[in-house]
């Protein structure tokens, strides 16, 4: 059972069913705000926080509610929301999501770690930026090639380090068990992407 | 020098939990004031609010209520009378009581550890785990309020040490005291009635029960504890909390066919939204009650070495506290993934424990890979923690008292001590059913107050005559008025109005 062979064709109907996330890509408009930089007031927010600050030394006002902590706040809010499993359950499929953290692990795990292992990991976990910085409005179709593509390829390939190590049985078992939910996720409980999506 | 350190992170769990309990958060929810008049009814009449004497459910607002924490309010009010803090007391006391458990509990997990190096490196997870939860926000927040739960992770909590130094030890107390823990969590709150159970089977499994027939007495008696719940959990009474909060029954499905895919599936999507980074770092769950706005269930500072908690433990091969926690990671939302909405940070406060260990093996892990600006790093960590720590505190003591205080029931005090003061004046007290807690709160500040709950479109009745009544009702937008007895404000400095008493003649 732990043959290349069987290897390979486990990882390519993983592929197939990670490719099927796509019909979520195409019909959405744009992402929600949750994303997004621009859907943010800085100075509001820091309006209503100090307005419940009264009789509160000023210094712990400044120290609490500047700018700065504010947008940092922000955007990790934003970039946790493209690590968040239910975004990636339904944008990058069950095992998708799976396979990106087995990527992860691996590679890091890796003692013999190359330079073009640590371009995948700066490159996966730096592209989400472009979503939260860059034009909210540009089609997700088009988002789907700098954002889908290299996902979907850094998790194809974690899942294979994942069904190279380890007992290769219970690996199989547990890759194709995973295989058949996420297949039977994206059918059934497809509507999960309406909180990232504006709909065509 | 360990117990002295392990004492200043007790003191420092105590100051965190007690200092203004009674005040912040700003008032108790209708859940703390039906427990608080269960008890007091309990402690002085021996029944509850229905007359039933000693029992083992309470009903209260269209589900039961489990026993243990409402005895142990009843406990607390014999000592500190019918006020806020004793309803908050036992929850308090458990919360505090969790951090030197939780303590002792990972310096036997250490002590089990069969890999001489790795247990080096643990020496002071211990420690630093439970400093971790008593800073913990997650923890806090249900600590500090009159919630079930901290009772009941304390109770589950020692009976997985119990049960940890039983299969250190073997000595029979051990492992009875362990299994009586699981029960009487059972009896604490809703989500040990799913929790318990899978922790006693596993026992079962794990000391194989089933082969030792000198064990039959014992398993006899837990059938006979367990029963009570059992056979209340297949009532429909018991099964009616279950109905009203299943995840199952908003898909309304009726065949099965449907069922037997869809069911499934939503659990394990609601049992993995509780892993989301989201919940767990950023927003939380989103229910006031259960959290400071701005704040998720963990600190943010605290992602990385989780992240990092969970790698660390991953790469180790046979270790007894990999498999402790990650068997506790994983079952501690498995009742929480059954009910709606998920993720809900209160059934699944169970996973704080986990999330503990995994956050103070990461730190540990990740300081003693580091071999360069070891001190540098250290400081800032230090610096980033504390500074977020203080964050958390004056949300919790500035913000959380004013934002959030329409989800702790703020008002009614103010409505049941204005009507308190007038009562006398009138023959009637009308209460408009938009407030429809106020029946609870009447019942637990001043159960004299003789009222009647009114709809919105409701006027005097002609039979009534000339008799004085006291109409109280929501804010309407009438700021003044003749007949304007009293505005109940909120606290803030907007002077919100939250209701009012109006005088009609």
């Amino acid at each position: 059972m732990g043959n290349k062979v069987t290897k390979s064709i486990i990882v390519i109907l993983s592929a197939i069913v990670e490719v099927l996330t796509l019909q979520a890509w195409f019909i959405c408009k744009a992402f929600t705000d949750i994303f997004h930089r621009t859907s943010i007031n800085l100075a509001l927010q820091l309006d209503d926080y100090i307005h419940a600050d009264k009789g509160t030394p000023l210094l712990f006002t400044r120290l609490f509610h500047n700018k700065l902590i504010q947008i940092v706040f922000d955007y990790l809010r934003f970039y946790l929301q493209f690590w968040d499993v239910r975004f990636g359950s339904n944008w990058f499929s069950l095992i998708g999501y799976f396979g990106i953290f087995s990527g992860f692990y691996y590679i890091l795990a890796n003692k013999k770690k190359k330079i073009y292992h640590w371009i995948a990991v700066i490159i996966i976990l730096l592209l989400p930026f472009i979503e939260i910085i860059g034009e909210p409005q540009v089609n997700v179709v088009v988002k789907s090639f700098y954002l889908w593509f290299p996902f979907i390829l850094f998790s194809i390939y974690g899942l294979y380090q994942f069904l190279l190590h380890g007992n290769r049985t219970v690996r199989f078992i547990v890759v194709l068990l995973l295989l058949l939910i996420s297949f039977l996720w994206l059918i059934t409980l497809h509507n999960g992407i309406v909180r990232y999506c504006i709909m065509i | 020098m360990r117990i002295v350190l392990l004492m200043v992170v007790v003191i420092v769990g105590l100051l965190l939990r007690f200092i203004d309990v009674s005040n912040d958060p700003p008032g108790l929810y209708v859940d703390e004031v039906s427990i608080g008049y269960n008890a007091y009814q309990i402690l002085t009449t021996g029944k509850d609010e229905y007359g039933i004497a000693h029992p083992l459910w309470f009903r209260s607002y269209g589900d039961y209520k489990l026993p243990v924490y409402i005895y142990m309010v009843a406990g607390s009010m014999a000592i500190f009378g019918k006020t806020e803090f004793a309803v908050r007391f036992p929850s308090l006391i458990a919360g505090i009581l969790t951090i030197p458990l939780f303590y002792l509990f990972l310096e036997k997990l250490v002590c089990l550890e069969k890999d001489t190096v790795l247990r080096k490196r643990l020496t002071y997870v211990p420690l630093l785990a439970s400093f971790l939860l008593a800073i913990s926000s997650w923890h806090i927040q249900f600590s500090r309020g009159g919630f079930e739960i901290t009772v009941g992770t304390l109770f589950y909590l020692l009976g997985v040490y119990l049960f940890i130094m039983w299969l250190e030890k073997k000595k029979t107390w051990s492992i009875l005291v362990s299994v009586l823990s699981f029960i009487l969590a059972m009896y604490t709150y809703h989500t040990f009635r799913i929790l318990s159970p899978l922790a006693l089977l596993f026992i079962a499994y794990r000391e194989k029960v089933y082969k030792h027939p000198k064990t039959l007495p014992a398993i006899l008696a837990v059938v006979v504890l367990c029963l009570p719940i059992i056979l209340f959990t297949l009532s429909p009474h018991g099964s009616e909390r279950f109905s009203a909060t299943s995840a199952f029954a908003q898909l309304k499905m009726t065949n099965i066919w449907q069922q037997l895919i869809n069911y499934p599936l939503l659990f394990l999507s609601n049992y993995l939204s509780f892993f989301s980074f989201d919940f767990l770092f950023s927003f939380g769950d989103g229910i006031g009650r259960h959290q400071i706005p701005l704040f998720g269930e963990l600190y943010r500072w605290q992602l990385p070495f989780f992240l990092a908690g969970i790698y660390f433990l991953l790469r180790q091969k046979k270790s007894i506290i990999k498999n402790t926690t990650l068997l506790l990671f994983l079952t501690a939302p498995l009742a929480g993934a059954l009910a709606v909405p998920s993720p809900h940070a209160l059934r699944s406060l169970p996973l704080v424990i986990p999330c503990m260990v995994l956050i103070a093996i990461g730190v540990v892990f990740i300081i003693q890979k580091i071999h360069r600006f070891k001190i540098v790093l250290l400081s800032l960590l230090i610096i980033i923690a504390t500074y977020e720590f203080l964050f958390y505190l004056h949300f919790y003591y500035v913000h959380y008292p004013q934002v959030n205080q329409l989800d702790w029931g703020a008002g009614y005090k103010g409505i049941v001590q204005a009507t308190s003061q007038q009562k006398s004046k009138y023959t009637y007290i009308v209460v408009d059913d938009v407030l429809n807690y106020a029946p609870e709160y009447f019942h637990f500040y001043d159960p004299s107050i003789r009222y009647m709950m009114v709809s919105e479109s409701w006027q005097k009745p002609k039979k009534w005559g000339d008799a004085p009544v006291l109409y109280i009702r929501p804010f309407y937008g009438q700021r003044t008025g003749k007949d304007l007895v009293a505005n109940i404000y909120l606290k803030g400095i907007n002077h919100d109005i939250y209701a009012q008493l109006w005088e009609i003649k």
